[in-house]
């Protein structure tokens, strides 16, 4: 995971954080949720990051808690 | 001498017995007995650790056989007038656990090896920064709502590789034993602390009343002597 890039999803709350685990988990999406890395800025202390295949898919199941930001080609 | 028979003997004992015997007897070929693959992986480790080689034979009655060679007593270890490295400090920066007790992984160091003793003439290294021991009583961070706890933990567990020295153990106890086996979120930050080089240990009691003792899926399994002595030894103590 580590030598490869991530799609990262910012959030503006811990609560928009843990529904939005829910949703990927439901749509058995893999998933990490990391600490948001020390160069993004984000009002919320945690972030999640999926594999780029699933992205389209991550997208659809998050939409309803409002990610403020995702990021493309992140690396961990 | 007579084998040290530690069969039927409740855990740590053997462990702890097994130590005063080494601190007693340098330079001397010990014969241990017990009955507990458990006490015999955690007797080798000790031993180990005091500089002791150790051959261990399994008997035909199920029992085990641990020859334990001693070597010098650590007071009474060489070391150069006027340098500043010790035996002691360099054990207290690595806790001297052999590399081949994690799980056969050698273990990778980040920071620069502990520095050797000096030549009497050159003037002293700064001393290496002592390394914390990491103490996970649970498998959540703080009291209050336990999904908020969850994700605390998730966020420790993968800041303390950032951390500056590394930490050279975590201590899992208590249901904190949860993070370290089959089930858990955690283990893939766990087992990135290990290739660090940072000991992953799980307390053999707890796994033992959660039913998990064969469900670690990183690290090793201490005893309450190998907790106990990581924290002595620790020059801080850090509980999430």
């Amino acid at each position: 995971m580590s030598a490869s890039t991530r799609v990262l999803f910012l959030f503006r709350s811990i609560h928009h954080v843990l529904a939005a685990e829910a949703a990927l988990k439901a749509a058995g999406i893999l998933l990490d949720m990391i600490p948001v890395p020390k160069e993004l800025s984000s009002t919320c202390g945690m972030a999640i990051t999926v594999d780029p295949s699933d992205r389209a898919r991550a997208v659809e199941a998050v939409a309803a808690t409002h990610p403020v930001r995702v990021i493309d080609d992140w690396k961990p | 001498m007579e084998p040290l028979d530690f069969r039927g003997l409740p855990c740590p004992d053997p462990v702890v017995r097994t130590k005063k015997a080494i601190e007693a007897n340098p330079n001397a070929v010990l014969t241990i007995l017990t009955d507990q693959a458990s006490q015999r992986d955690n007797i080798a480790r000790m031993a180990k650790s005091l500089g002791a080689s150790v051959q261990s034979d399994p008997l035909p009655n199920g029992d085990f056989r641990l020859t334990v060679t001693t070597g010098v007593p650590r007071s009474t270890s060489p070391t150069v007038p006027g340098s500043c490295a010790t035996v002691g400090l360099s054990d207290r920066a690595g806790f001297g656990v052999p590399p081949e007790s994690r799980l056969g992984k050698p273990a990778v160091a980040r920071e620069p090896p502990v520095a050797q003793p000096a030549p009497a003439t050159e003037p002293c290294a700064a001393p290496p920064r002592a390394r914390a021991a990491v103490f996970v009583r649970n498998d959540v961070v703080g009291h209050g709502d336990p999904q908020l706890g969850r994700i605390l933990m998730k966020a420790f567990l993968k800041t303390l590789k950032n951390l500056d020295p590394l930490p050279s153990t975590v201590l899992f106890i208590n249901a904190g034993v949860h993070l370290t086996t089959e089930g858990s979120e955690d283990i893939a930050a766990i087992a990135e602390l290990e290739k660090l080089g940072i000991e992953i240990m799980s307390c053999g009691t707890c796994l033992d009343f959660y039913k998990k003792l064969d469900k670690v899926r990183v690290g090793i399994v201490g005893n309450m002597f190998d907790i106990v002595d990581r924290l002595n030894r620790a020059p801080k103590v850090i509980v999430p």
